[in-house]
C-alpha cells in the first residue's frame, strides 16, 4: 500500500486528507468518514487501519479531516450536526477518484460522518453504497419541540431531573420520536441507486430499538426495490460508539471489509495502471498555493 | 505559508508530518510535538494556528505524530512518560531542516512533548530554544512514591478518597518527598549549555504543582550564571493551559511560543543548501 498525504483545495480552503492506493489498479474507492471531534485517522488509528485492510483487498481509500478541525484549512465557530459538509465530502471524494482513477465509490462514517455516507450515495454518481456506523436516525417530534416552546428550557430541564417523571415521560417522548430529516430526505434517496448498511452494536440495540423501529418504519414506505437495498447489521462485540475494545474494532473491520468486497467485484487481477497515478491524475498542491 | 504534508521515514515506519513554510527565506524552524491523544494540529488545532504565526514571522514549523499514533504508521501498546521518543524527533527535525534549508531550531511540545522538546534542546547543538509547556517535572520517591507503587497503586487511590488523610498525611508528605525526574532534570541541564528554555505553566499549576517550581529553581541555581539567565518560568494569568481550554489561554500560549522562538532565532534567514531530493511523502509500507 501507498499513502499520499494531500490537500485537496475547496475554495479558498483546503481540506487535509491522506489518500491510499492498493499497489494494483483498484477495484473501487472508499471514503471515510470521522465522527466529530477525531482526526482523519479516527480513534485508535481505526480509519488508518481500514486502509490498509481495504488496500490489502485491492480497494483504494481516502480519509480527511472536516473543514476548520485539525489539519484542514478554515475556521469553525460553530458545527451544527444537521449540517455536515456534504460539498467538501465530495469535493474529497472526486478528487480522490481522480486520483485513484477508481470508478465506484462506497462511502464510510460513523455518526456525523454516517450522514456523510447517505448524502454521499444519495447525491454523488458513482456512489454504489454506504456503510454508517450508529447513524443518529431519530429527533424529538413535534409534542417535544411544542412542550419546549410552551415550557421553555427550565422546566424541560425540572422534568428530566425528576426520575419518577423521567419514568413515566420516557414512553411518551418514545412515541414522539420522529425520523431525523435527514434521515427522511437522503435515504430514501440513496436507496433508490445505492446500497445502504446500518451498522450497530448490542449495547446500542438495548438502549435504541426505538431508532431502529423509526427507520423501518420509514422504510416500510419505499418500493420494494430500494427496501431490499438497505441493511441493519448488528456486529459482536460492545463498545462501537468509541471503538472501545479490540474486539469489537476487528468485528467492524471485517464488516466494513466484507461488505465493500461485495461492491466491488473482483474483475481479474489488473496490472498497475501508471496512467491512474496519484502524480498524472490530480494536481497536488501544497496548502497556501492558488 | 505554504504548507506541506509529508510521511518521515524513520526505520521501517513513516511519521506523518506537516511542514510550514514561510513566503521568504526560513529564519528557523520550530519543532512542535503532540502528545497522545491529539493529533498533530493539536486540540482545537493549536499547532496549527502556531504554524501560521510563526510563517509570518519568517519561521518554519513541524508538526508531527509520534509512531502508532494517528496517521503515523506503526503500533504501540503502551505510551509511558518513563522514555522519551528522541529518536523519533530528531528524525523529524534533520528532515525539515534539510527541507526548508535552515539550521537553527526551537523545540515545543507540552506534556509528553515538552519532555521531547527538552530532550531535542538537549541532544542539538543547533537548537536556540526550547518551549515546554506544562512539563511534568517532579516525580514521588520514597515513601510516597512506595505508596504510589504499593498493590499497583490501589492503596494511593483509597488514601486520596479521605480527605483526611489528603489534607493531614498526602499532601505534607507530597511537598517533601518529591524529586525531579531524571528524563527532565538531565536533558534540561544540558539545554541550557546552549538554548534559551522557557517553562510555561499557568494559575491551575501555581495552586496545584507549585511545589514542583522550588525544585526546578534549584536544580537551575546550580548552574553558572550564563546558564541560570536561560531559563525562564513563566506562569501565564489564567486557567486551563492543560486542554488549551479557552481561547483565552491558547492566545496567550501561542503569544509566548512565538515570542520565545522569535527571541532565540537569528533575526535573518541563514540558509542551508536545499536538498531537492528530501524524501517526498509517500509512505510505503515494507511488509
Amino acid at each position: 500500500m501507498r499513502e499520499f498525504p494531500v490537500f485537496v483545495p475547496y475554495g479558498d480552503e483546503h481540506v487535509a486528507a491522506v489518500v491510499a492506493v492498493p499497489e494494483r489498479t483498484p477495484r473501487g474507492l472508499v471514503v471515510l468518514a470521522t465522527g466529530l471531534g477525531a482526526p482523519r485517522s479516527h480513534r485508535y488509528q481505526v480509519w488508518a487501519v481500514a486502509a490498509q485492510r481495504l488496500a490489502e483487498s485491492g480497494i483504494a481509500s481516502v480519509r480527511f479531516d472536516y473543514p476548520g478541525l485539525h489539519d484542514s484549512t478554515g475556521s469553525a465557530e460553530e458545527i451544527r450536526t444537521s449540517r455536515p459538509p456534504t460539498e467538501q465530502t465530495m469535493a474529497v471524494a472526486e478528487f480522490a477518484r481522480r486520483a485513484t482513477g477508481a470508478r465506484e465509490i462506497v462511502a464510510v462514517g460513523n455518526c456525523w460522518g454516517a450522514h456523510l455516507a447517505v448524502a454521499l450515495a444519495a447525491r454523488m454518481d458513482g456512489c454504489v453504497g454506504a456503510i454508517c456506523i450508529l447513524p443518529e436516525t431519530v429527533e424529538p417530534g413535534r409534542v417535544d419541540g411544542a412542550l419546549r416552546r410552551a415550557a421553555g428550557r427550565k422546566v424541560a430541564g425540572l422534568l428530566r431531573s425528576n426520575r419518577t417523571l423521567r419514568r413515566v415521560l420516557r414512553p411518551l417522548r418514545h412515541l414522539d420520536l420522529q425520523a431525523k430529516q435527514a434521515v427522511r430526505d437522503l435515504l430514501p434517496r440513496a436507496l433508490e441507486r445505492a446500497r445502504v448498511l446500518f451498522l450497530y452494536d448490542r449495547e446500542h440495540l438495548d438502549t435504541g430499538p426505538h431508532e431502529v423501529g423509526k427507520v423501518r418504519a420509514l422504510l416500510a414506505r419505499l418500493p420494494e426495490g430500494s427496501r431490499g437495498r438497505f441493511e441493519l447489521r448488528l456486529i459482536s462485540g460492545r463498545g462501537l460508539a468509541r471503538f472501545g475494545s479490540v474486539e469489537v474494532q476487528d468485528s467492524l473491520l471485517d464488516a466494513m471489509l466484507e461488505w465493500t468486497e461485495e461492491r466491488f467485484p473482483r474483475q481479474g487481477e489488473a496490472e498497475p495502471d501508471p496512467e491512474a497515478s496519484l502524480a498524472s491524475g490530480a494536481a497536488v498542491s501544497p496548502r497556501g498555493v492558488p | 505559508m505554504k504548507e506541506f504534508p509529508v510521511f518521515v521515514p524513520w526505520g521501517g515506519e513513516q511519521l506523518a508530518a506537516v511542514v510550514g513554510a514561510p513566503e521568504g527565506p526560513a529564519r528557523g524552524l520550530v519543532v512542535l510535538s503532540s502528545v497522545p491523544g491529539s493529533p498533530r494540529s493539536h486540540r482545537y488545532q493549536v499547532w496549527a494556528s502556531a504554524a501560521e504565526r510563526l510563517s509570518d514571522r519568517g519561521i518554519a514549523s513541524v508538526r508531527f505524530e509520534f509512531l502508532g499514533l494517528d496517521d503515523s504508521t506503526g503500533s504501540v501498546a503502551e505510551v509511558s512518560m518513563m522514555v522519551t521518543p528522541l529518536d523519533q524527533i530528531l528524525a523529524v527535525t534533520r528532515f525539515a531542516q534539510r527541507a526548508v534549508g535552515v539550521d537553527a531550531v526551537v523545540a515545543a511540545g507540552n506534556c509528553l512533548g515538552a519532555q521531547a522538546a527538552l530532550a531535542l534542546a538537549a541532544e542539538l547543538p543547533e537548537c536556540a530554544g526550547a518551549v515546554c509547556i506544562l512539563p511534568r517535572v517532579v516525580r514521588s520517591v520514597g515513601m510516597r512514591g512506595l505508596v504510589e507503587r504499593a498493590q499497583g497503586g490501589r492503596i494511593r487511590f483509597r488514601l486520596r478518597s479521605s480527605r483526611v488523610i489528603r489534607r493531614f498525611v498526602a499532601r505534607p508528605l507530597g511537598r517533601f518527598d518529591l524529586k525531579v525526574r531524571s528524563v527532565v532534570g538531565e536533558p534540561l541541564l544540558r539545554a541550557l549549555g546552549h538554548a534559551r528554555v522557557l517553562f510555561l505553566y499557568d494559575q491551575v499549576d501555581l495552586a496545584s504543582r507549585s511545589r514542583a517550581f522550588p525544585k526546578i529553581r534549584a536544580l537551575v541555581n546550580r548552574l553558572p550564571e550564563l546558564h541560570r539567565s536561560r531559563f525562564e518560568l513563566r506562569v501565564l494569568p489564567t486557567r486551563g493551559l492543560e486542554r488549551f481550554a479557552t481561547i483565552d489561554v491558547q492566545e496567550m500560549a501561542l503569544e509566548a511560543l512565538v515570542e520565545w522562538a522569535d527571541r532565540c532565532l537569528p533575526e535573518t534567514s541563514v540558509p542551508l543548501p536545499v536538498h531537492s531530493s528530501a524524501p517526498t511523502g509517500d509512505r510505503s509500507l515494507r511488509t
